[in-house]
């Protein structure tokens, strides 16, 4: 039976629009994009032990796109992985809650990102030390589609293809809207899916805000049932969840003031 | 100095599962041997720095010691913020090994040089800095990088010369210089293709009487500060000696340490004078033209001293 992954969705926004309030942060578009996405592998398909989350033969995670941290440290904290009073210190003075994430600091930070187009690159390096060594892990990195723009991805993509890293999931959060334009205005990348077809990758398209779509997929490329890495190309919305941030390029960059943090939390009220 | 560090990788890596060989399409007629013995612990990622240091990177994540294998300017240059971001920022134990640094590839020209890469990566927090000059160096900087379990940049001379060393295997220690001999009007630290130079310069110099004191300075990164302490209480006089820019190589780190010292001396550095050149020769064309080759140097210590 799926779990209520709108609920907990929703109080993971709640978390995200509070910490940004909090530590007057960015990237709240960002975050709400893949906080679905997050969601999903945190409650429905990564293999941990909460008990031990150290264990190395656990399933890897990491955020490429690590300007949405806010999203992964209250997935983490949805999922008990950190404590949820540790979200105050989000972005705060003396804080290892990181905006752009650092390895260790909290379980399932599984690398330092925020240098975009590095996360792949890492996810395939470990996917392929878990063959040498016959570990069973999965290894999910969930990245930006602005990101996919840095050719490292790509130089990185073909190499995870040729080594057949079928343990190897890649999410793309596609939410069409990079830095300082739609994607279509920039380089217009167009089916994101085709793309990595080329490189040799199976693709699922979805809807990254369909929960029972994410379940699917992220269960169908952690079966392994071919020898080729998955992409999930997830469709999503910036700032999905909040009106006035959806699909809002502002919200890459702007905070949420009091007033719109009191809009927001009415909008995603429980 | 390649194919020495990668026959003692192979030996490693017959003890150790955790070693694997990524390279990016380099290492013809040299890895062979390892990648026959270790095909699975064995990877080309093409043509593609970023990919190969990422892909290291994630590697070591989950405990492999991963080597990143390549021309020195593509891996340190091309790859430079995988290297700051995935390697020195996260302290992984991925070992960086640049084949033919300096102006190792000659007559191929400044695109294949590498005149900038200890000064980029003696900028990284957490990095190991090592340039092997003799076979003794290689096989002992290959284990004890190994050994290291943090980041390392080896720099693995393209064609170095041959020349003898008065010390075993015992006594290469990362971190520590090597005293080569026992001159005391000056002393000069010289690391990798350089340090055969310095022993001739120093030859040509005991023949005029000033008897040069020369280091093997092969860890450029953590600086040997109880070397540069010695020569300076033992010599007085403190040259440095490098195949790089003089800009933020080691004789800018050594600089950096005795200007600290508040202790005056004489002191000079030797090395590429913060240029590319205008016309191109082989390796020892360049060293002549930079005024790097053994005659200069002896030359430029004289200068110096007299001064």
């Amino acid at each position: 039976m799926m779990k209520d992954y709108a609920i907990l969705a929703r109080k993971i926004r709640r978390d995200i629009v509070t910490m940004l309030n909090r530590a007057n942060g960015s990237f709240g578009g960002a975050a709400m994009s893949c906080a679905d996405l997050i969601t999903v592998l945190f409650h429905g398909c990564m293999r941990f032990d909460i008990e031990n989350p150290d264990d190395p033969a656990r399933d890897m995670f990491i955020l490429s796109k690590g300007h949405a941290s806010s999203a992964l440290y209250a997935g983490l904290a949805s999922a008990g992985l950190i404590d949820r009073g540790e979200l105050e210190t989000y972005g705060m003075n003396d804080t290892k809650m990181i905006i752009h994430p650092k390895r260790g600091t909290y379980p399932c930070i599984d690398a330092s990102t925020g240098a975009l187009g590095h996360g792949i690159c890492q996810a395939v390096g470990s996917a392929l030390a878990a063959r040498i060594l016959k570990c069973d892990a999965n290894v999910f990195v969930l990245m930006g589609d602005g990101e996919c723009n840095e050719g490292s991805v790509w130089e990185n993509a073909a190499f995870a293809s040729k080594q057949k890293l079928n343990n190897l999931t890649a999410i793309v959060d596609r939410n069409g809207l990079q830095g300082c334009g739609r994607d279509a205005e920039v380089l217009n990348y167009g089916d994101m899916g085709e793309k990595f077809r080329a490189f040799g990758f199976n693709t699922i398209d979805i809807d990254g805000h369909d929960y029972e779509a994410i379940e699917n997929a992220l269960k169908t490329a952690a079966s392994r049932s071919t020898d080729k890495p998955t992409a999930i190309i997830a469709k999503t919305i910036k700032g999905r969840g909040i009106s006035y941030m959806e699909d809002k390029l502002e919200w890459h960059y702007k905070s949420p003031n009091d007033e719109q943090l009191k809009i927001a939390l009415e909008e995603l009220a429980l | 100095m390649r194919s020495i560090f990668i026959d003692e990788l192979t030996k490693i890596a017959r003890d150790d599962a955790r070693i694997a060989l990524l390279m990016s399409e380099c290492g013809f007629s040299v890895t062979e041997g390892f990648a026959q013995e270790f095909p699975d612990r064995y990877y080309n990622v093409g043509i593609a720095e970023q990919s190969l240091v990422g892909t290291a990177a994630g590697a070591a994540l989950r405990g492999l010691r991963p080597v990143a294998y390549n021309m020195a300017m593509f891996l340190t240059m091309r790859a430079f913020e995988q290297i700051r971001v995935d390697v020195a920022y996260q302290n992984l134990p991925v070992i960086l090994a640049g084949v033919g640094p300096g102006v190792g590839y000659g007559s191929a020209g400044t695109t294949h040089h590498t005149i900038e890469d200890i000064a980029i990566m003696r900028a990284l927090p957490n990095m190991t800095i090592v340039f092997p000059a003799h076979e003794i160096d290689a096989r002992a900087a290959t284990r004890q990088a190994v050994e290291l379990g943090k980041p390392i940049y080896i720099g693995l001379a393209r064609a170095p010369r041959q020349f003898n060393v008065p010390y075993g295997a015992e006594s290469f220690k990362i971190g520590s210089a090597i005293r080569m001999n026992d001159g005391r009007d000056a002393a000069l630290f010289a690391f990798g293709s350089m340090l055969p130079v310095a022993m001739e310069a120093a030859a040509a110099l005991a023949g005029d009487g000033i008897k040069l004191r020369v280091y093997n300075a092969h860890t450029i990164k953590p600086l040997d500060t109880a070397a540069i302490d010695e020569a300076l209480r033992e010599c007085g006089a403190i040259f440095t000696l490098e195949e790089a820019n003089i800009i933020g190589g080691l004789g800018g780190a050594v600089a950096e340490y005795i200007a600290e010292l508040n202790a005056p001396c004489v002191f000079k550095r030797f090395g590429i004078r913060d240029r590319y050149p205008e016309r191109m020769g082989d390796y020892q064309w360049l060293l002549k033209h930079f005024g790097i080759d053994a005659a200069s140097v002896a030359a430029s210590v004289k200068e110096a001293l007299k001064a």
